[in-house]
């Protein structure tokens, strides 16, 4: 029923943003409507928060600290978009890929990389006491993010004995990595969510710190970073599509169209995670991360070669 | 013309505020925030975030310095409102939106401001902003820091003289920066200002104080709430709602504010107290919350002279309050009711249960009212104990031993009042 | 079109590197570093080492990201944000940077290389893992436990506290007396 990923042509990359956007919008039109939901309002009224908040943020002037870095700051806000976009360069949508790279998976977790730096750069950049404390608060635990990750995604390459995103799909014809490999499918959830500074991991932007490092941001730079982690979280979900859900395979549907619902769904449980689970406290987390996190992220990674090799 | 028009239509059905407090008039903000909920604005976390700045209540001389200073950080377009009556809310904020989308006011109020603006980011002065307390969150987050002013030959980006350096908990040397802490900041004590020597985000030392208002509340009740039991469940709500919303549980910290409105507004009380009860077991039940408030407690601080702002503990019954039951029931470690008590995790769950008691209809329970100079006493022995408290804390823990702590700023103002007279 | 692309990014390699010294602030110095190994990165992507090359850019901007913090907090938070000259001892260096750069150019230009004898494998990746990992793994499985024990005592010697004051004279202190409690209070 899947078909083997073919790679299109790059005219298709138009597209390719705007798809993100237009999920990043239902990304934040759910979470309007649950905030809505929460304050005793009609969740409708509440999903078209973010068309408001958008004209609202074009049309504010942008506010410019005392003595702020402002180049840093801009590439700090405008990169996460750029990070986003590029990110799902490597994501198939069912049989069709932009970019079937060898090394696909390390490309995602290099777009994460970037992210440590944009996230302190918009802390860095305001000059300001609370948005620093944000970016610092980001860089400390992304190490802590970032090495549960990577083993999360090794273990899906590993099985799949390539790193090459479309080998990973083929490698789920029969049975889905997300069955035999559940520990790593969490941990991945958990560190894109970390990533994009959302839920559970949004300690940078916390309101104990008058929003870290969105503190001092205003008008369009605002726009930007608020679209940018929508965005990442996105490609996160849409990433994990291919990594653990089996790419477009599914009955009835065609291939494509799977990816797309699978995406949504994943997308929609990460917004609501937010709204069901209260913040992980920064200063706590590191110890949980490599002590629990870590080693069980290489237990599965063993378990899977393991069987991999025997098999 | 057309399309600037249509955003800023659709930009004003979500109007973000910035809300300050003047200590005492805690009531106003809470119908202001109610209001908000209703028209779906948000309340905003810092002045580049915010449309409009609406100041609940009548700030003294300070207060209203460091309001204009916030002023002067919203973007544009903004707006301000004075809130100091429950009676033209509606009207006052509609014609604030009014403002809002006026562009060629708001045009006009950019030129005006760009200019000298400019002549202030080229060289603003560092002595002007001594002091000045804009809730940690102006321009200068690290202006005037540190102990010594020595460097001032050095060149001075933006007059940001030197950071000074200390030693730091670890015994490596660190660089030092007064921040200021409040009196604006998002669940912050209407007020408050902390200054803070910070090393990184640990507080090395802190000064507590409280600004004042130029004057209290008039007497007459603004809200259908004039009972000592109805107001006392509101300030619990209130304190439970901020704890929980820098313990970064926004659902249940919603969930406390509604509680909250309803009562406000003089909701059927049984209802009342049986999802005051739910939220409470809801809070008690989160294997999360626990762990995240794990060892944050109000340590040093007696609280048989504090006590729960208002009621001291010997007065209603440990039983009825439960307490102590909260305290067996969730630790496991079996803790003397006193320790539990300063446990922040316990204080919330125990503000919760009081105030579910106290809605119930079979108790009957009056608190008795605590004179004036009862709170103002408890609120500066809070205040006094501050300082130590916040020793040694990074600023999140910091926050949230601040809002378990309950302060009543406006407590505090009256006694100024009175010794100033 | 490749080719001016590849000249481009060599042209933003170098002139990022350039950078490095002329900015007047450590955050900046940094962060024009990192952009010189991103290009760096990228063209060994279009020279055919896709693994090297994006490995590179993971690894690079990490450091910077890191290292940032470290150059910000040895020259202090503030002393940091004060516009500094990222040059020393210029005269010195000049000779030394400019020696270099003239011994490397020449050898690039007057080595006779060798033209290229058989293909590049199939599958990149797999012959480069094998090339590492088939060979030298013994060398490779010596090194690692060598490197991984000098981190832990390099830490353990600059760690002024030790586990005697974190858990008492006889070990038995819990939990740890630590000036933040961790989140499994170890």
């Amino acid at each position: 029923m899947s078909e083997p990923i073919v790679q299109v042509s790059p005219a298709w990359a138009v597209l390719a943003p705007l798809a993100l956007l237009l999920f990043a919008l239902a990304g934040a039109g759910l979470n309007g409507a649950l905030v809505a939901r929460s304050v005793g309002r009609p969740g409708r009224s509440g999903a078209s928060a973010p068309l408001a908040q958008v004209a609202r943020l074009l049309r504010q002037r942008r506010q410019v600290t005392v003595a702020a870095d402002v180049l840093l700051w801009r590439i700090g806000a405008g990169g996460l978009v750029v990070v986003a976009i590029l990110k799902i360069l490597v994501i198939p949508l069912g049989p069709w890929t932009l970019a079937d790279l060898d090394v696909g998976v390390v490309w995602f977790n290099t777009m994460d990389v970037m992210i440590w730096a944009l996230f302190w750069l918009i802390g860095w950049g305001a000059n300001s006491a609370h948005s620093l404390v944000g970016g610092y608060r980001f860089l400390s635990l992304a190490v802590s993010y970032e090495l549960p990750l990577m083993f999360a995604l090794i273990t899906p390459a590993v099985a799949a004995r390539s790193l090459r995103v479309g080998d990973v799909v083929a490698a789920q014809h029969d049975l889905w990595f997300v069955i035999w490999m559940p520990v790593a499918f969490v941990i991945f959830c958990g560190s894109v969510i970390a990533f994009s500074s959302w839920g559970p991991f949004a300690t940078a932007v916390g309101r104990d710190i008058a929003g870290g490092f969105l503190t001092d941001v205003s008008g369009v730079d605002r726009l930007l970073i608020l679209t940018g982690r929508y965005a990442v979280l996105t490609a996160g979900a849409a990433f994990a599509v291919p990594l653990f859900l089996g790419g477009g395979g599914g009955a009835l549907l065609p291939d494509w169209l799977w990816s797309i619902v699978k995406t949504a769904l994943v997308l929609a449980a990460f917004v609501a995670i937010r709204h069901r689970v209260p913040t992980i406290r920064p200063d706590r987390f590191a110890e949980v991360a490599w002590i629990i996190v870590l080693p069980a992220a290489l237990l599965q990674v063993l378990v899977v070669a393991i069987i991999v090799v025997g098999s | 013309m057309g399309v600037t028009s249509v955003l800023a239509r659709w930009a004003s059905t979500s109007v973000h505020v910035l809300i300050v407090e003047v200590p005492g008039w805690d009531e106003s903000r809470m119908l202001l925030e109610a209001e908000l909920d209703r028209r779906g604005w948000r309340v905003a976390l810092s002045p580049a975030d915010a449309d409009l700045l609406a100041v609940c209540g009548m700030p003294g001389e300070e207060l209203r310095a460091a309001f204009d200073l916030l002023w002067n950080q919203l973007p544009g377009p903004r707006t301000r409102v004075s809130v100091t009556t429950s009676v033209a809310l509606s009207a006052l904020l509609d014609a604030a939106v009014a403002h809002l989308v006026d562009d060629s006011r708001q045009r006009k109020d950019a030129r005006a401001r760009s200019r000298p603006a400019a002549a202030e980011d080229q060289r603003p002065d560092a002595g002007e902003h001594d002091g000045m307390d804009h809730g940690g969150m102006d321009h200068g987050g690290m202006d005037h820091g540190g102990v010594d002013h020595g460097g001032m030959d050095m060149p001075m980006p933006g007059g940001i003289p030197l950071a000074g350096g200390g030693d730091d908990r670890d015994g490596l040397e660190m660089d030092v920066l007064n921040v200021p802490l409040g009196p604006v900041l998002p669940h912050w004590p209407a007020g408050l200002v902390v200054d803070c020597v910070l090393q990184g985000d640990v507080i090395v030392s802190a000064k507590a104080r409280v600004l004042e208002a130029a004057s209290a509340p008039k007497d007459e009740p603004t809200t259908a709430v004039t009972d000592v039991a109805g107001r006392r469940i509101i300030r619990l709500c209130d304190d439970a709602s901020n704890l929980l919303a820098l313990a970064g549980w926004q659902t249940a910290a919603q969930n406390a504010r509604r509680l909250r409105d309803d009562a406000l507004r003089g909701a059927d009380i049984a209802d009342h107290a049986a999802a005051l009860d739910r939220l409470r077991r809801r809070v008690e039940r989160s294997v999360l919350l626990r762990w995240s408030l794990k060892g944050i407690s109000l340590k040093g601080i007696s609280l048989n002279e504090i006590s729960l702002k208002g009621i001291s503990l010997d007065e209603i019954p440990l039983k009825e309050i439960g307490l102590a039951a909260g305290a067996r029931a969730n630790t496991g470690n079996a803790t003397p009711p006193d320790q539990a008590t300063v446990d922040i995790r316990h204080r919330l769950i125990g503000w919760l249960r009081e105030a579910a008691v106290l809605a119930g209809p079979s108790s009957g329970t009056q608190p008795p009212a605590a004179s004036d100079s009862d709170r103002a006493r408890q609120a500066q022995l809070a205040l006094a104990a501050l300082p130590e408290l916040l020793r040694g804390t990074d600023l999140g823990t910091a926050r949230l031993l601040i809002a378990g702590l309950g302060l009543d700023t406006a407590a505090l103002a009256q006694t100024h009042e009175q010794t100033h007279e | 079109m490749i080719d001016i692309l590849f000249w481009a990014l060599a042209v933003v390699s170098v002139a990022s590197g350039v950078a490095v010294f002329v900015v007047d602030s450590m955050a900046r110095a940094t962060y024009a570093l990192a952009v010189s190994f991103i290009a760096v990165g990228i063209m060994l992507v279009m020279v055919g080492l896709e693994y090297i090359g994006i490995i590179t850019i993971l690894m690079m901007v990490m450091e910077m990201a890191i290292m940032a913090v470290y150059m910000v907090m040895f020259m202090g938070m503030n002393p940091a944000l004060m516009p500094m000259d990222m040059t020393h001892n210029k005269r010195w260096s000049a000779v030394l940077a400019m020696g270099t750069f003239v011994l490397l150019a020449a050898g690039a230009l007057l080595i006779p290389w060798p033209a290229r004898v058989g293909a590049p494998a199939v599958d990149l990746v797999a012959s480069l893992g094998e090339a590492i990992m088939g060979p030298k793994m013994l060398a490779m499985l010596t090194i690692s436990p060598v490197l991984f024990a000098t981190i832990i005592a390099g830490l353990v010697i600059v760690n002024p506290r030790g586990r005697y004051d974190r858990w008492g004279d006889d070990l038995k202190h819990r939990p740890p007396n630590d000036p933040l409690r961790g989140g499994l209070g170890q």
